[in-house]
């Protein structure tokens, strides 16, 4: 597996070969997040197509990759949610599109105000906190189900566990989340 | 609680995600799904597609062999290295690298060889595929005795002109009891070593790999058992070793340490449509002086090429130091050839007198001018005479160098004739100038073929690898 910084190297100066190894690193990690968000409303082709322009946008901006404000896993994660989203609500009412370059900003959605965006960040933080608390696998099947948007039985194959396993784990969880989290969420 | 926490893991930060998935998870997809989705990518950016290669089934079942050729050879006319990786890649140890082959069943489970008085008899490698087997043998004979043997080869060839037909050996191959003894295939070397690589039909239920196979070579009363195995397929070429692109010709290199040495075999896929030729300048010139090298630990070294190897699938051997760990093969150009050729007709001057012509030759990467011709009596070649032509090249790209076609002359119809020719080159091994023989006599027009454009493609491969 190659570096962040040899992948954007690659991607700048031989680009063909950069963009075959980014795929080929992350293709499973990106699918799987835009999976995870539009199954329930798309078809097969949408997702992939979707996963399609999310290579097709990192290729375009791959001169302006700064891995200062994060690594290239965090950029595709955000950018697959952030993709997968917007089409998910397309289907809806339509919307904007998101563009690689506006990940190095932290958006701000217009009918959120400033306030409840820091107290957003703030949340979000700790949840993350206790999510990785939570330990292994409690935290992985946590990730899995909620970020990734996996089924139980996805993750008991992953992780060779029974499903019943998976579940019970993931009532667990989020009940000691709950009690964590208090009123933050 | 659950909406609450996919809404606010939708909204992560960049930061925010880095901290969440710090860990790694294994999320795999389909190659199928890859491939469809690369495709797609790939249309988008502008790359073409992979058309696929076909191969018959009765070619297939001829010749095995082929099928590689025509991954090298292959004229599909896309450009994109890239747009082919995505495929399953088969490595076959001293034969090459097979992509997407879904001809290839299995190969030579491993090599064996026997031996008398006279000669060792050695089985290289065995490829087979649903309906045919190819087999490739090394024949070494002990007692050389070199007179003897091109005694032997004239007699023959003197027989195959007046109308006999060359000798074919006697090599059997069978498939548990089944005797099989037409063939087609080629011998090459000869001399002390001989190698061959003949192809047997087979049926279907005659390939498996719990078959038991024979390879007989009646005429020295040698016979090989051996069976066959799957071969390894990978996902990447990097999977198989260290692998550089450009010009969408990739490289990749396969190295087997020993003591004191390192063997490095490398294995091109090729898309390119040139025809890979060489991994190194086979002149007595070095292109700028710029030569392939190893990099290692305790300094660079030159290589060597074992006997009887070169061109593509070439094998190098480097002395490297105990302590080396950490090599980089440097391989500054490849040398290819197109597929491309010309037909020209030039005006023979009268004996002494300089003709300048001009004439301009327009392949895909390069022009060429022969500047001037004069008929001369230096007997370069020619018993009698040559038309010496000043030759120039006229490069479309820095990176790609063209070094010299070939040519040959042709009759009124553009029909290929015998012939010869020689030629002076600069100090990087351009030609400058062409002797082309003139039979006795030959005035008037000199008609040729121009052919197989020789490049250097210049960019250069870095092929890191450690032991």
């Amino acid at each position: 597996m190659l570096s962040d910084n040899e992948v954007v190297r690659l991607l700048i100066h031989r680009s063909e070969e950069g963009l075959e190894k980014l795929m080929n690193q992350y293709m499973g990690f990106v699918y799987t997040i835009v999976y995870g968000k539009l199954s329930g409303v798309c078809n097969k082709q949408d997702v992939e197509e979707c996963v399609s322009d999310i290579f097709f946008e990192v290729y375009k901006a791959r001169s302006s990759i700064d891995l200062g404000k994060g690594s290239i896993k965090a950029y595709l994660a955000v950018l697959s949610k952030r993709k997968a989203i917007d089409i998910y609500r397309k289907h809806k009412n339509g919307s904007e599109q998101v563009s690689f370059d506006e990940l190095g900003h932290d958006r701000i959605a217009s009918d959120v105000n400033v306030q409840e965006t820091v107290s957003g960040h703030a949340a979000s933080d700790v949840l993350i906190d206790e999510i990785k608390a939570l330990g292994e696998p409690d935290s992985q099947i946590m990730i899995r189900k909620y970020y990734f948007g996996q089924s139980t039985k996805t993750i008991a194959k992953a992780l060779g566990l029974k499903d019943n396993t998976v579940d019970k784990k993931v009532s667990r969880a989020l009940a000691k989340l709950k009690q964590a989290l208090g009123g933050v969420l | 609680m659950e909406d609450k926490i996919i809404m606010a893991l939708d909204k992560l930060t960049i930061d925010q995600t880095e901290g969440l998935l710090n860990e790694d998870i294994e999320i795999k997809i389909s190659p199928k799904k890859m491939r469809r989705i690369k495709g797609s990518v790939y249309r988008k950016i502008g790359f073409k597609r992979h058309k696929g290669i076909y191969i018959s089934k009765k070619l297939a079942a001829c010749a095995a062999a082929f099928i590689l050729l025509l991954t090298f050879f292959s004229l599909m006319g896309f450009n994109n290295m890239a747009a082919a990786i995505g495929k399953i890649f088969g490595f076959i140890p001293g034969y090459g690298i097979v992509e997407n082959n879904e001809s290839i069943e299995y190969i030579l489970s491993q090599p064996v060889s026997a031996e008398n008085e006279k000669v060792k008899l050695s089985l290289d490698n065995a490829i087979a595929t649903k309906s045919g087997m190819t087999v490739m043998f090394t024949l070494e004979r002990k007692s050389y005795d070199e007179q003897q043997l091109m005694k032997d080869k004239q007699t023959e060839l003197e027989q195959h002109q007046n109308g006999g037909s060359l000798s074919r050996p006697e090599v059997a191959l069978y498939a548990g009891e089944r005797k099989l003894t037409e063939y087609s295939g080629y011998t090459g070397g000869g001399g002390k070593n001989e190698t061959s690589t003949f192809s047997y039909e087979l049926n279907p239920g005659d390939i498996s790999t719990g078959e038991s196979y024979k390879l007989e070579y009646a005429d020295y009363g040698l016979s090989l058992e051996f069976r066959l195995k799957s071969y390894d397929s990978y996902n990447t070429l990097e999977e198989i070793g260290a692998t550089g692109y450009n010009n969408d010709i990739s490289i990749t290199a396969v190295p087997t340490f020993s003591d004191g040495q390192v063997q490095v075999d490398l294995y091109a896929v090729n898309k390119s449509g040139y025809i890979l030729y060489s991994y190194y300048y086979r002149a007595d010139k070095e292109y700028m002086n710029n030569v392939l090298h190893l990099e290692t630990d305790s300094g660079v070294k030159n290589y060597t090429v074992p006997d009887g190897y070169g061109g593509v699938n070439g094998r190098l051997l480097f002395d490297i130091a105990p302590g080396d760990k950490n090599f980089t093969l440097k391989i500054p150009y490849i040398m290819v050839k197109s597929n491309e050729e010309e037909k020209i007709s030039i005006k023979i001057p009268k004996e002494g007198e300089k003709l300048t012509v001009n004439q301009k030759i327009e392949f895909n990467d390069c022009s060429m001018t022969i500047v001037d011709v004069e008929k001369t009596l230096s007997q370069h070649i020619g018993e009698y005479g040559e038309l010496k032509m000043t030759v120039k090249f006229e490069n479309k790209s820095e990176n790609k160098i063209m070094l010299r076609p070939e040519f040959i002359k042709t009759d009124f119809f553009g029909n290929a004739q015998s012939g010869a020719w020689s030629a002076d080159m600069d100090e990087n091994g351009v030609y400058t100038t062409v002797y082309y023989a003139l039979d006795k006599g030959e005035s008037g027009k000199l008609r040729l073929k121009v052919y197989n454009p020789t490049y250097l493609l210049t960019d250069e491969y870095e092929l890191a690898f450690s032991r």
